[in-house]
C-alpha cells in the first residue's frame, strides 16, 4: 500500500488564524465581564466580605481600566457598606502582565465613601470549603459609647468592687500561710531527724554506764579503753552542740522572716485600699479625674479598633520570600505556582501614585497615596497617604499623613493627623450634662515599630465650649457640675498612649479636672470621702479575718526554739559530765598513766 | 464521536501515512493530558493544523487522554513539584523564568510543567510504537481482505467509486 503523503497543509495556517482570531475575539469581547467577575469573586474572598462592580471597561490599545461603582460590604453589617467607590480608574503595563507582575504608574480613584447604607442586604461571605469558621463578632460601637458623666459621678458599691477585685492581701496571705506551713513543717521533720529526745536519753544512759564502769578501773589498758570511750561520746555531744547551734541560728532567721511577713501583710490593706480608691474614686487629687473618666473608655475602644484593623491591613503589606513556595496544598487540577527569584527582584504588584476624592461625612477630602506594593523591600519606598482638607462646615482645615514603611527589616509606621477647629457634634454625657457645641483643634501623632510597640499623643484644644444641663435637685454634685461645667468655655485634653495590641496604657491630663477640683471640690470630697470611708472598712472587714491568723506566724515556730534551748543546756551539762574527772574515780597509779595517755581535754 | 471513531477506521485503511496518524494520536494526548487553556497548547494547535496530521485521531485522542488525565494528576504535579524544586535544577530555572512567555505558559505550575514533560517524554516512542502497529494492522487487514473474494470485490469496487 502506497502511504506517501505530503508533511504541510498550508490551509491549515487559515484554518489557524481563523480559529485563533475567533478564540481572540470571543476573549476582547468577554475580557470585560470576565475582569469583573474576577473582581468580584476574588475580591469577596479576600476581603471576606461582599464586592460589587456596577460596571469595567478595559481598553486594550490605551492600556486602561475603568471601574464604576465599586461597593464592598461590610460583613458585620450586611446592610452597610464599608466602602464605596464612585470611579476607579488606572492605566496599566501590559508588557508587565505578561510577567504576571501589575502595575500601575497611576491611578484615580473618585467618590470614594465609607459606611454607607446599602440598597439591598449583602450576602453573607461563605468560605468555599471551611465555612465552618465563625466570623469575628465586633462589638457595636455607638459614636459615644463610653462617654458620661453620669458613670463618672456614680461611685461603686464597695461590696460590687471587692466583688470584681482581687485583694492582694488575701492573695499575699494565701501565698503567705502556705510558705509558713512549710516552714514549719520543715521544722518538725529537722527535729524530729536529727534532734530526737530519744538520742538525749541514751546519751545520759551512756554517760551513767560509763560512771558505773569508772568507779572499778584498775588496769591501764582498761583506763585506756575507757578513756577512748570518755572522749567518743564527747566528740558525739559537740556534734549535736554543734547541730542545736547551727538550727538555733536558722530557726531565728524563719522567726524573723515569719515576723516580717505578717508586719508586711497588716501593711497590704491599706495598699489595696490606695489602688482601689485610685481606681474607683473620683478624688480629683489622687483619683483617675473626669475627664480621664470620660474620654478613656472611647478612646480605648478607638485605639482597639484601629489596632484590629492595623492587623488586618500588616499582612499585605510585608515582603514575600521570593523563592518560597505556595504552603497551601494544591486543588485539584490546578497545580501549584513556584516562584523563582528574578534577575532583578521588582515587585508583583505596585501602585506608583494614585489620587484619591473621599467624601467623609458630607465633607469632600483630596488626598493622594504612592508605592502602595507587595513588596515594599526590593521597591525601596515606603507607602505614603496624604490626605488634606480645606474649610467646611465641620472643619477649618484637615491634614493627615500615613507613612507605612516596611523597607527594612524592623516596620516603622507612622500617623501624623491635624484637625483645626471642628465643629464638635452635640455629645451627650447622661443626666441631663451634654456638651452642645464647640470647637476642637486637634493634634495626634502615632508611631508603631515593629506593628507592635505603640507610642502616640493625642491633644485636643476645644474653644468656645457650650456644656448644657438639666438640673436635677435631688443630686446636689450633678447640679454643681451642670453649673461649673456651664462657665466653662475651653479645656484640653492630653493623651498619651502606649502599649501593644494586648495591652495599651493611657495617660490622661487635663485642665477640665482643675477646674471641676476647684468648684465642686467641697462637695465632692464629702461625697468621695463617705464613699472611701466604706470602701476602707470592706476591704479592712474583707481581710481582718485573714490577717488575725498572721500573728500567729511566728508562734507556731517558737516551740522549736525552747526545745532547741533546752537540748542545749542539756548536751552542756553531758558534755560536763564526760571529763575523766568525774567519770574516772582515783585509783592507784592513776594519775602517772593519766599522763602517758594524755587527752586531749 | 462514533462517527470520528468510523472515521479513524476508515484512515486505518486508507492510503494515509502510519505517521500521520501517530501524530494526531500524539497532538491529541499533548492537548488532553496537559492542561487545555494553556500557552502551549496553542502552538500545538497551530502545528497541528499546519502539519498533514490526522484530526479525526487526534480529536479522538484528546477525549480519551483527557480522562485519563484527571487520573494522573496527582502523578503530573508531583513529577512537576519536583523538577520545580529540585536543588540542582535551581540555575536552569532561574533565567528560564526571567523570560516573561514562560510565565505566562505557566511553565512555573507544578501541574503544567509536570503534564507537559511526562507526555513529551513518552510522546517519542509512542510515536514509533503506533507507526509499528499501524503498519502491522494495515497488513493484517490485507490479510483478512485478500482470504474473502467479496471484501476484495468490495474494496474494488469503493476504489473504482473514489476515482470515478
Amino acid at each position: 500500500m502506497k502511504t506517501s503523503a505530503r508533511i504541510f497543509r498550508i490551509q491549515g495556517i487559515v484554518v489557524f488564524v481563523v480559529v485563533a482570531g475567533f478564540i481572540a475575539a470571543f476573549l476582547i469581547l468577554l475580557l470585560d465581564s470576565i475582569l469583573k467577575d474576577s473582581v468580584e469573586n476574588q475580591g469577596t474572598r479576600i476581603l471576606r466580605a461582599q464586592v460589587d462592580v456596577n460596571s469595567l471597561a478595559t481598553s486594550l490599545m490605551s492600556q486602561s481600566i475603568d471601574i464604576g461603582n465599586l461597593e464592598v460590604a461590610n460583613a458585620d453589617l450586611l446592610n452597610e457598606n464599608l466602602l464605596e467607590a464612585g470611579r476607579i480608574k488606572f492605566d496599566f503595563d501590559l508588557g508587565r502582565a505578561f510577567s504576571k507582575k501589575i502595575i500601575i504608574e497611576d491611578m484615580r480613584l473618585e467618590g470614594l465613601r465609607f459606611n454607607q447604607q446599602r440598597k439591598t442586604p449583602a450576602q453573607p461571605y461563605r468560605p468555599p470549603e471551611e465555612g465552618k469558621s465563625e466570623p469575628q463578632k465586633i462589638e457595636k460601637e455607638t459614636p459615644l459609647s463610653g462617654f458620661g458623666f453620669a458613670q463618672a459621678l456614680k461611685f461603686k458599691s464597695p461590696g460590687d468592687i471587692l466583688k470584681e477585685e482581687k485583694l492582694e492581701t488575701l492573695e499575699s496571705i494565701d501565698k503567705a500561710r502556705n510558705e509558713i506551713e512549710s516552714l514549719k513543717s520543715n521544722w518538725q521533720t529537722r527535729m524530729d531527724q536529727q534532734l530526737n529526745p530519744d538520742v538525749l536519753k541514751q546519751m545520759q544512759q551512756r554517760i551513767q554506764n560509763l560512771k558505773a564502769q569508772g568507779k572499778n578501773l584498775k588496769d591501764p589498758a582498761a583506763i585506756q579503753a575507757f578513756t577512748a570511750e570518755i572522749q567518743a561520746v564527747r566528740r558525739e555531744i559537740q556534734s549535736h552542740l554543734d547541730t542545736i547551734h547551727n538550727f538555733q541560728k536558722n530557726l531565728e532567721k524563719d522567726i524573723r522572716k515569719a515576723g516580717d511577713l505578717a508586719v508586711e501583710m497588716k501593711g497590704l490593706p491599706q495598699k489595696d485600699f490606695a489602688r482601689l480608691r485610685k481606681k474607683y474614686s473620683l478624688d480629683l487629687k489622687g483619683g483617675a479625674g473626669f475627664a480621664g473618666k470620660m474620654v478613656s473608655g472611647p478612646l480605648k475602644t478607638k485605639i482597639d479598633k484601629g489596632w484590629r484593623l492595623y492587623q488586618q491591613i500588616s499582612p499585605y503589606l510585608k515582603s514575600r520570600s521570593p523563592s518560597e513556595p505556595d504552603p497551601a496544598p494544591p486543588e485539584r487540577g490546578k497545580g501549584q505556582f513556584i516562584k523563582f527569584p528574578a534577575a532583578q527582584r521588582s515587585p508583583d504588584f505596585l501602585i506608583r501614585k494614585a489620587g484619591l476624592s473621599l467624601n467623609i461625612q458630607g465633607q469632600e477630602i483630596d488626598g493622594n497615596f504612592s508605592d502602595l506594593t507587595d513588596d515594599p523591600q526590593s521597591h525601596g519606598k515606603p507607602f505614603l497617604l496624604n490626605l488634606t482638607g480645606g474649610k467646611s462646615e465641620r472643619f477649618n482645615g484637615l491634614k493627615f499623613h500615613l507613612s507605612l514603611d516596611r523597607t527594612r527589616p524592623q516596620a516603622r509606621d507612622s500617623l501624623k493627623a491635624e484637625v483645626k477647629s471642628l465643629n464638635i457634634p452635640p455629645i451627650p454625657f447622661g443626666s441631663g450634662i451634654a456638651l452642645t457645641q464647640g470647637r476642637a483643634d486637634i493634634q495626634a501623632h502615632i508611631h508603631i515599630l515593629d506593628e507592635q510597640n505603640l507610642d502616640g499623643t493625642l491633644d485636643i484644644h476645644v474653644q468656645n465650649a457650650l456644656f448644657t444641663s438639666s438640673e436635677k435637685k435631688n443630686d446636689e454634685v450633678q447640679r454643681l457640675l451642670g453649673k461649673v461645667l456651664g462657665s466653662v468655655q475651653g479645656f484640653y485634653l492630653k493623651v498619651r498612649f502606649k502599649g501593644t495590641p494586648a495591652a495599651t496604657t493611657l495617660d490622661i491630663q487635663s485642665d477640665l479636672d482643675q477646674i471641676l477640683a476647684q468648684s465642686v471640690r467641697k462637695v465632692f470630697d464629702e461625697k468621695a470621702r463617705e464613699f472611701e470611708g466604706e470602701l476602707k472598712r470592706a476591704v479592712t472587714a474583707s481581710t481582718k479575718l485573714p490577717l488575725s491568723e498572721t500573728s500567729g506566724w511566728t508562734a507556731g515556730l517558737t516551740p522549736h526554739r525552747k526545745e532547741l534551748n533546752s537540748q542545749e543546756s542539756a548536751y552542756q551539762e553531758l558534755l560536763k559530765q564526760a571529763t575523766e574527772k568525774v567519770l574516772l574515780n582515783k585509783v592507784p597509779g592513776a594519775d602517772t598513766i593519766l599522763k602517758q595517755f594524755k587527752l586531749p581535754f | 464521536m462514533i462517527g470520528r471513531i468510523l472515521k479513524i477506521l476508515k484512515a486505518l485503511n486508507s492510503n494515509e501515512a502510519p505517521w500521520q496518524i501517530s501524530l494526531g494520536l500524539l497532538f491529541g494526548a499533548l492537548l488532553g493530558l496537559t492542561p487545555l487553556l494553556s500557552l502551549h497548547n496553542l502552538a500545538v494547535l497551530f502545528l497541528a493544523l499546519l502539519i498533514n496530521l490526522n484530526i479525526s485521531m487526534m480529536l479522538v485522542s484528546l477525549a480519551v487522554f483527557s480522562l485519563i488525565a484527571y487520573a494522573l494528576d496527582p502523578l503530573f504535579h508531583q513529577i512537576g513539584l519536583t523538577l520545580l524544586t529540585s536543588p540542582e535544577l535551581k540555575d536552569f530555572w532561574t533565567p528560564f523564568f526571567s523570560c516573561p512567555v514562560f510565565l505566562l505558559a505557566n511553565l512555573n505550575n507544578t501541574l503544567v510543567l509536570g503534564s507537559l514533560v511526562s507526555t513529551l517524554a513518552v510522546s517519542v516512542p509512542l510515536f514509533f510504537v503506533v507507526n509499528v502497529l499501524v503498519v502491522k494492522y494495515r497488513s493484517a487487514y490485507n490479510a483478512v481482505i485478500g482470504r474473502f473474494p467479496l471484501l476484495k470485490f468490495l474494496k474494488v469496487l469503493e476504489t473504482y467509486e473514489k476515482l470515478s
